[in-house]
């Protein structure tokens, strides 16, 4: 009880969820101040996404807004273009339209302005407490887990910084809908395993539960029928509220080795992390029963023992996860990258042991166990 | 979990919890680049020993001689808002700390309020229900020594015109805190008469926040934490003052209501508080503590599952009068444990003078000023004035209320 009543907590977006939630953004850039935002849009999205965002800014002075068009991974010439143009616009805010690599290049972007940074001179940053250009993020529910945290991965190059998160975080049902439902799944399985972290934390605490029970309850609620825009716009909070929480508590195991993977460009997050899972989930229910009910408990809204039951019938979140680890292995199987899931987790023992996280590495060995044995039967990744 | 057609929900307060949370103010204070702040408390904050406590943690991190500290009147005034911010402005001050309760840190947030927005403004009573939107600009710490009002964490403050006339309320993004530092040796040393009625302050925050129209996920998961941890320890805190965990989790929790009811604004229980604190002097922790039952019967056909859900965390019963009944169960334990001081009924609260503070003849005006206030909008049910009328009738009894004179609820 008194470790769990001690606890750091700031969540600095203001989060604006709704079916008209893009309406807000207007009133939203007069709260700021803002005057003459940039619109960063990748170009992989629908571009329906674009003129709702557009029709939505009405006659607004930001509906004049330059609209910059931006690639998945952009190089150093497309970051000094894009940079020249803030500065060419008299950009006083960025408006950031998509979730995953975007948000991330947009922060590390609002860093280099406002802090007057040539992308050669990365990844040394100067150390400033002045408060960057306003973030207003637009998210889809294709997430990356990054988002709405105070962290960014823009290739090799990674960052975590309370300075960078973006102030607000829109939520709008006409901006969801258009990823496919692997890609949801990859996403709902980010925030899950964000979610477990949280729970499994040191620095757990009412507040954590706050913000997660109800990603928790989203996510148990829509797991099987995320087709509608309500279902996708309610996994995508669960994804913000899951972030938010999770910077305060920061890197698990699990995300620790998916941000390894994601950075090697081996597999993807959503991928590392539907493998590990399960057994994380499964070293939870032995070691700490009463959260891991608890876990369950949010998630069905059953009573507890009624969710443990559920639980150990294997439906709901049990089956999904197997369902998901076991696609994972077919796909793997026939990929031949299995070394490599042994070599992160190594370098992923050392980071931790450097650390002295004894709890971690204890569970690490399980996962490292768990794993070796998945891959002895087939291969994993 | 119902996820609301619309909804926003800020909460940029930091948030330091600990039982030796007080001692990482020097460096809380060198992250917001402050040097030289402005210490706002009140004379029995001082007495009780808790400025001499922040001295000592500031001294040791060579920060004390850089501070000047102001004692302000228990409640808070304008006029008193207006020193301060002369205060701060002439001693060229760069932040704030507001020690205290509800009315020290809604002085600290009129401060910097008056500071952040127009330079030719000298009196906060300009911006009464005015809006100023400028973000923060002044680094505010707040350490609370009370666990009910939440002012710590949320972007509104009560102020007194003048001693005994109406409160102008404040609103503004700019009045929210930097930060707070929640440390249960602050509230050690509150009454327990006190300790029950500022408890109960921040069970309605919560109540009101999970079951008013407002109400978000967030505000949702914000209550349900409040609500367990606030039923769990308000007990012990008034029979056992010094008992540092329970200090520690009702602090958690009355932060943790503040910020849901920051985000789910409450409804008729402090509706009506408002109005008994203009009209007739009642302090607001107690006159919500008697309330709060009342304000769920008045809306309970609009809030029957909300309160079930309530009741199942709380109490292990299914209904919603279980929950109702348990309101009514912890007044009356808290009343015991007080040896009478925490009152169960408005018709037994007093003034210092020790006479009825309301009196019959106050009912139908209570009733009429509630008409006006702006919380009835985010109220489940709609206020009526013979509704409204019929709960005050019932609370100054202290009977249950009977809800077939209810006229809206039949609709």
């Amino acid at each position: 009880m008194d470790q769990y009543l001690s606890f750091d907590f700031f969540a600095r977006p203001r989060i604006i969820s709704g079916s008209k939630a893009l309406e807000a953004i207007v009133g939203e850039l007069e709260h700021l101040g803002i005057q003459s935002p940039l619109i960063l849009w990748y170009a992989g999205r629908s571009s329906s996404q674009l003129q709702a965002l557009k029709k939505a800014l009405g006659e607004s002075p930001a509906a004049a807004a330059a609209v910059c068009r931006m690639g998945d991974h952009p190089s150093r010439s497309e970051f000094k273009e894009i940079l020249t143009l803030m500065s060419s616009s008299g950009c006083d805010a960025l408006l950031v339209l998509g979730s995953g690599s975007i948000q991330s290049t947009a922060k590390l972007l609002n860093l280099m302005y406002s802090r007057s940074v040539d992308i050669e001179q990365l990844p040394e940053l100067p150390e400033s407490r002045e408060p960057l250009l306003p973030h207003i993020a637009i998210l889809d529910e294709q997430t990356d887990g990054r988002e709405a945290a105070c962290r960014l991965l823009v290739d090799e190059f990674r960052l975590s910084d309370p300075a960078i998160y973006p102030d607000t975080i829109v939520i709008d049902e006409r901006i969801c809908g258009s990823c496919t439902m692997r890609e949801l799944a990859d996403s709902a399985i980010i925030s899950l395993a964000q979610i477990c972290e949280c729970y499994r934390a040191h620095t757990s605490s009412p507040m954590i539960k706050a913000w997660t029970n109800p990603a928790l309850r989203f996510l148990g609620d829509h797991q099987s029928r995320s087709t509608g825009k309500k279902a996708r716009a309610a996994h995508l909070n669960a994804a913000v509220y899951a972030q938010i929480a999770h910077s305060t508590v920061g890197f698990g195991p699990i995300s620790t080795l998916a941000e390894l993977f994601e950075v090697s460009q081996f597999c993807s997050a959503a991928e590392l992390t539907a493998v590990v899972l399960p057994y994380y989930i499964r070293e939870l229910e032995e070691t700490r029963s009463t959260l891991f009910t608890e876990v369950f408990r949010e998630i069905s809204t059953l009573s507890s023992a009624e969710a443990d039951r559920s639980f150990r019938q294997h439906e709901s979140l049990a089956q999904a996860l197997t369902a998901l680890a076991a696609a994972n292995e077919e796909r793997a199987s026939t990929t031949g990258k299995r070394p490599i899931i042994e070599s992160m987790i190594r370098q992923t023992r050392r980071l931790l042991s450097a650390d002295d996280q004894h709890e971690l590495l204890t569970l690490l060995d399980t996962i490292v166990t768990h794993t070796a044995a998945q891959t002895a039967r087939g291969g994993l990744i | 979990m119902r996820l609301p057609d619309y909804f926003h929900f800020s909460m940029r307060v930091r948030l330091i919890a600990g039982y030796e949370a007080l001692e990482r103010l020097p460096e809380l204070l060198s992250d917001l680049s402050c040097q030289h702040p402005l210490i706002l408390t009140d004379q029995n904050v001082t007495e009780a020993g808790l400025l001499e406590l922040v001295d000592n943690v500031l001294t040791r991190a060579a920060v004390s001689s850089a501070c000047t500290r102001m004692i302000t009147p228990a409640d808070s005034q304008a006029e008193a808002v207006n020193a301060a911010a002369a205060a701060y402005a002439a001693a060229d001050c760069d932040g704030i700390i507001a020690l205290g309760g509800g009315s020290v840190i809604d002085m600290a947030k009129g401060v910097t309020l008056l500071l952040s927005c127009d330079p030719q403004i000298s009196d906060i009573r300009a911006y009464a229900r005015h809006s100023c939107s400028h973000l923060t600009t002044i680094p505010c710490v707040a350490i609370p020594t009370t666990s009910g009002t939440g002012s710590e964490v949320t972007r509104t403050a009560e102020i007194t015109d003048t001693p005994g006339t109406q409160m102008l309320r404040f609103s503004s993004e700019t009045l929210q805190c930097s930060a707070a530092l929640i440390d249960p040796r602050m509230s050690t040393t509150l009454p327990s008469v006190l300790s029950a009625s500022t408890g109960m302050d921040a069970l309605s925050h919560a109540f009101e926040a999970y079951t008013g129209l407002g109400k978000n996920p967030l505000s949702d998961g914000l209550s349900v934490q409040a609500i367990e941890l606030i039923s769990a320890h308000l007990e012990q805190v008034t029979t056992e003052p010094a008992d540092l965990t329970a200090r520690m989790a009702m602090a958690v929790g009355s932060t943790m209501a503040g910020q849901a009811s920051d985000n789910s604004p409450p409804g008729i229980t402090h509706a009506i508080a408002h109005a008994l604190s203009d009209l007739c002097g009642v302090h607001h922790g107690s006159s919500v503590s008697i309330l709060l039952p009342y304000g769920l019967e008045y809306n309970e056909h609009k809030i029957t599952g909300e309160l079930e859900e309530l009741a199942r965390l709380i109490t292990g019963g299914t209904s919603a009068e279980d929950a109702i009944a348990y309101l009514r169960a912890l007044n009356e334990q808290l009343s015991a444990t007080t040896e009478g001081a925490h009152k169960t009924r408005l018709h037994d609260i007093t003034d210092q003078s020790g006479a009825a503070a309301v009196r019959p003849e106050h009912l139908p005006l209570v009733a009429r000023r509630v008409l006006g206030d702006p919380l009835q909008f985010y109220n489940p049910e709609q206020f009526e004035y013979q509704d409204v009328l019929n709960l005050l009738e019932a609370a100054y009894w202290g009977y249950p209320l009977d809800r077939t004179l209810i006229t809206q609820g039949k609709r």
